[in-house]
């Protein structure tokens, strides 16, 4: 018994079977894989696709589940497979949960036919009718719009602001609470911005955790300004003012062998690492982002604070918006007035409220929840800050965005417009945002241009337009 | 029980069966489909709208297609020109006489082609990483080691940006990690087909190592080399999960985007199969030049 | 060929075949690192060490944590699993598939041989990707979409399987032996799965390492074919942990070593036939 075993495995005699070898393989791991017990059955199925929002959710979805008799499964999916799940069973009817939550710079690929045929249901006379749209925060409902139908609802607005390592700064005697614009902070920043005090080679500290290649970053800086990627008819809009200045100013951060800005990566090992050495003193913060900072990084526990975003100009906008999450149900659900009603406890009622905020740092788009008092305790992370009113303050302010199916070419072509801005100044030595501000219209120009001609040739697309009110 | 004669007439057709039916359904199919599919627009498999060649047209005019292009170009030339003549010195090395541990040394050199195209992304990523990843610390710890001793003040910034600034370079390195030694093992087996006497001889009668090489290995393990890089090319035209998985994408300012990713970007990110099949077309017809172009050079230099 | 009668050469040729074989390890080694360090500790102090343990290591960051974690993980050991499935079935099916096409082209004379042969040499040089875009329809229509059937059975007509097992045959099945065994009396089938597939072995081993390992690192079909986590096989289901909140590279890097591992088995296993088999069909092509 045990001789031919062996024969087949480790080729004694040069008579080994390997298509024998593979294939029994085969017929074993298959028969496992039949075996596998099937999917339990459910009344609803929900998929999310963090796990802070599940676990926000989980006690809500129980309770509904329990009043009601129903089997409700709740299951977290990846990001990118859930967009490929969603768009498969919207596309060819593979089987999709009844209430779904798609992330913001995504979801838009999904609106790219016609908006009937989209399998989405629109939510514009539910909203009306509840009285929900007089509720919630306006900027937050745009990005979910489509051939001027309510696709999503809003799960958060995204407030943005900094966070800053007060403990460097204290160190250094520095003070940011003068700091109004762009130009203060920098100017109050320089002394100790890309100065190697302890003589290892490479500068102790950047002003700010910022790079062309993180196009989501320079799209908020623009928002920030008044800008946006596409105009009211959906149209690209990449090199309306003021774009071409704020990237200007944006790459003109970068170069100089002064420069303030540092690349450090979101969410890796390697850049919570740097983040934690403190390699640049501030960092873009939506409201989510310090969530992520108390999970992953507990070591600048004490050290950090959340200031508002400085302007572009005094008396601007000192917040911008980063990110977002909405809810969807599809056309083809199995019981869509039980997917709406918990559709609505999840996102509308004060428990997933305070467990989203608790967890995962986000804010409801609910106004009238703003005033509830766990969004103003005092947090230890933050040096006691009370993070939560700092955001809601800044809530009413954040920019408005529309959807578009061609978010992500617009973000690709923002990049490649940064990249090669970089280049630019970095081989020809410029520096200031005036030398740059024509070559960023120039860049921006011709890729508005090309991103319009791809929107030119979608027949489903003018289709939208004309029906769009 | 059926007669030998019927079954003997019956077999081969029964033997070609499973694959001609699967390559009919699977492969003929979809070719002639997709010659359709090119002249739609579409959401997806289930809407779409004829535009004949309109596809084609927006084609010739995008811009990014011609990056893709020129990208997968570079990578395919590249590649080639590095990685064969490489492979064939490392078989001709491993080849020489009393080399002790040719079995492991040749087992080294094939390992990487094990790896995987997704997890060699994973892992050259991790290496080309600004600031912390193996070459930018190597480098700065080195030139700061060395300017301690020195006194130049000059210092590797550990932040350069390989994957920005190197893309290319980059993605050639990891396949000529991968492929190197895998090409190897086919020139290997070719120079098994040179003849010994002959190259003895030859060097009885004063020939140099040169000369000998040129004129009894080269022809010898020609056919190999035609083989070699031609499946190269191929495989080279089609590149996508490295740079994919190495830069989260096509990379800053798409210096990292490919024919094939910008046909999957189109198919099944944004649903248009029409514009991906449009695409997949011109990468045929690019490909079957290529395949003709090297018939007619390696049908040249054999006559 | 390069002499090697000196010494000095012989050593030269070595000093060059170790530092390469040395390079093309160290990116092996980095992962192995990787994959053993505990979160947040910093793989390079283990490359170069420089602390207090034995050798200047830190032994106490090096253990099998990321190993535990990925197994602990959800759909981990599923997507292994479903690899080893996925890549077996296919190597299996493909490669006898294939052997039968091979041998019946170089072999057998039936009526529609040479039009097969010609739409084999024609297929060989369509790229892949070009059938991506109508196969996800086909399968859309057949109902095959995130299924297994659907992503196996397009992978089951290698047309450069049937060329590579075509050429195996012609130069290593002589007519003579099938012959004297049709003379003997012996059914088609017979003589082709006990006389000419033992012939067939190298091939059969090259072949069936060649598409294992294609099934097992293919990353675009799945992406495209499944649409459920659960179902994925490990290159998917790794590219996918690089999520939203957080890459955790040790974990991959342990998730890329245990997914090498089998593969570098069954190499080993088959290392004397593939090469044999491997430039066989080159050789004689």
């Amino acid at each position: 018994m045990i001789r031919p075993v062996l024969e087949l495995m480790f080729d004694l005699t040069g008579r080994s079977k390997p298509l024998l070898l593979i294939g029994v393989l085969a017929v074993i791991s298959g028969g496992i894989l039949s075996f596998d017990p099937p999917q339990e059955h459910s009344d609803l199925e929900v998929w999310v696709f963090a796990e802070e929002h599940a676990r926000s959710y989980r006690d809500t979805i129980i309770t509904y589940a329990d009043r009601h008799d129903l089997r409700i499964n709740l299951l977290r999916v990846d990001i990118q497979a859930l967009m490929q799940r969603v768009r498969s069973g919207l596309y060819s009817g593979t089987p999709v949960a009844d209430v779904f939550e798609l992330e913001y710079a995504t979801a838009g690929q999904l609106f790219r036919g016609p908006p009937e045929n989209l399998g989405l249901v629109a939510f514009d006379e539910l909203l009306s009718e509840s009285g929900l749209l007089e509720q919630i925060n306006p900027p937050s409902l745009a990005a979910w719009q489509h051939g001027g139908k309510q696709l999503g609802l809003p799960h958060d607005v995204h407030p943005v602001g900094l966070i800053v390592r007060q403990d460097i700064l204290d160190h250094h005697s520095i003070s940011l609470d003068d700091v109004e614009t762009w130009e203060d902070f920098f100017r109050t920043l320089a002394p100790i911005a890309n100065v190697d005090a302890d003589a290892d080679g490479r500068p102790d500290h950047y002003a700010i955790s910022y790079w062309p290649t993180q196009s989501g970053y320079t799209e908020l800086l623009i928002r920030q300004a008044g800008g946006r990627l596409f105009d009211e008819n959906g149209r690209p809009s990449l090199s309306a003012d003021p774009a071409p200045k704020v990237l200007a100013h944006a790459v003109s951060w970068c170069v100089g062998n002064q420069r303030f800005a540092t690349e450090i990566p979101d969410f890796t090992d390697t850049g919570n690492r740097r983040k934690v050495r403190g390699d640049a003193i501030a960092y873009f913060a939506p409201d989510w982002m310090t969530a992520v900072w108390r999970r992953e990084m507990p070591e600048n526990s004490g050290k950090v604070r959340v200031i508002p975003m400085p302007a572009w100009e005094p008396g601007g906008r000192r917040t911008s918006v980063y990110g977002g999450t909405m809810l969807a149900i599809p056309s083809d659900n199995r019981s869509f007035d039980h997917a709406w009603e918990l559709a609505q406890e999840m996102y509308f009622s004060v428990g997933p409220a305070e467990r989203t905020w608790k967890s995962a740092g986000v804010l409801s788009p609910i106004t009238s929840l703003w005033s509830e008092p766990f969004y103003h305790e005092p947090d230890e992370y933050f040096q006691g800050q009370q993070i939560g009113s700092l955001y809601i303050e800044l809530a009413p302010t954040v920019p408005p965005r529309a959807a578009s199916p061609y978010l992500p070419a617009a973000q690709s072509f923002l990049q490649s417009v940064g990249v090669r801005l970089l280049d630019i100044a970095r081989e020809q030595n410029m520096t200031s945002p005036k030398e740059l501000e024509p070559i960023a219209r120039e860049l921006l120009q011709a890729a508005n241009e090309q991103l319009d001609s791809v929107l030119e040739r979608n027949p489903f697309l003018a289709e939208i337009t004309e029906q769009a009110p | 029980m059926i007669s030998t004669r019927l079954s003997s007439r019956i077999a081969p057709y029964l033997m070609v069966l499973p694959f001609v039916s699967i390559f009919l359904l699977f492969i003929v199919y979809p070719l002639f489909s997709s010659a359709s599919l090119s002249m739609h627009a579409t959401a997806g498999p289930s809407v779409s709208e004829f535009v004949f060649l309109d596809n084609f047209r927006f084609l010739l005019a995008d811009e990014l297609f011609w990056i893709a292009l020129r990208n997968t170009v570079i990578f395919t030339t590249a590649s080639v020109f590095i990685q064969i003549p490489l492979a064939l010195g490392l078989a001709l090395a491993l080849n020489s006489r009393g080399i002790v541990g040719r079995g492991l040394l040749r087992l080294v050199f094939f390992s990487p082609v094990l790896i995987g195209l997704v997890f060699a992304g994973l892992l050259f990523q991790l290496i080309f990483e600004k600031e912390t990843g193996l070459i930018n610390s190597l480098l700065f710890q080195l030139t700061d080691t060395l300017s301690g001793l020195t006194g130049i003040d000059s210092v590797f910034d550990p932040e350069f940006p390989w994957l920005t600034r190197f893309v290319m370079p980059a993605l050639v390195l990891v396949a000529l990690w991968m492929y190197t030694g895998f090409n190897m093992v086919y020139f290997l087996a070719a120079l098994q087909n040179v003849d010994r006497t002959l190259l003895e001889a030859a060097s009885i009668d004063g020939a140099g190592a040169w000369s000998r090489f040129l004129h009894i290995t080269i022809p010898a393990i020609r056919p190999v080399g035609t083989f070699v890089v031609l499946l190269s090319i191929i495989g080279s035209m089609q590149l996508f999960e490295l740079p994919w998985i190495m830069l989260n994408g096509p990379g800053p300012d798409n210096r990292g985007l490919t024919v094939v990713m910008y046909l999957y970007q189109w198919g099944f990110e944004s649903g248009d199969l029409g514009y991906a099949s449009a695409i997949g077309w011109a990468l045929a017809i690019i490909m079957m030049a290529f395949a003709l172009l090297q018939r007619v050079f390696s049908g040249e230099r054999a006559a | 060929m390069i002499p090697t009668q000196h010494n000095t050469s012989r050593l030269f040729l070595h000093v060059l075949l170790y530092s390469m074989a040395a390079i093309i390890a160290f990116p092996f080694l980095y992962m192995i690192v990787s994959a053993l360090r505990s979160p947040g500790s910093s793989d390079l102090g283990i490359m170069f060490p420089r602390g207090d343990g034995l050798l200047g290591i830190d032994w106490s960051n090096l253990g099998f944590d990321n190993f535990r974690a990925f197994f602990a993980s959800r759909n981990a050991p599923s997507a292994l699993l479903n690899s080893v499935f996925y890549a077996s079935a296919s190597a299996t099916l493909a490669s006898i598939f294939a052997a039968m096409t091979g041998y019946a082209l170089a072999r057998l004379r039936f009526v529609g041989r040479g039009f097969v042969f010609s739409a084999v040499l024609a297929a060989l040089i369509i790229p892949g990707p070009l059938l991506l875009a109508p196969l996800y329809t086909l399968l859309y229509d057949l109902g095959l979409l995130n299924s297994y059937a659907g992503l196996i059975l397009p992978g089951l007509a290698p047309a450069f399987g049937v060329y590579l097992f075509r050429q195996a045959t012609i130069s290593s099945v002589p007519m003579e032996i099938i012959e004297s065994a049709r003379i003997d009396g012996c059914g088609e089938f017979r003589i082709f799965f006990a006389i000419a597939f033992p012939l067939l072995k190298p091939m059969v081993s090259a072949f069936v390492l060649i598409t294992f390992l294609g099934a097992w690192n293919n990353f675009l079909m799945p992406q495209i074919i499944l649409s459920e986590e659960a179902k994925f096989p490990l290159a998917t289901y790794i590219a996918q942990l690089r999520g939203l909140y957080g890459t955790d590279y040790g974990l991959i890097m342990a998730a890329t070593l245990i997914s090498v591992a089998p593969v570098m088995l069954i190499f080993f296993l088959l290392q004397r036939d593939f090469i044999s088999g491997l430039t066989a069909g080159a050789v004689k092509g």
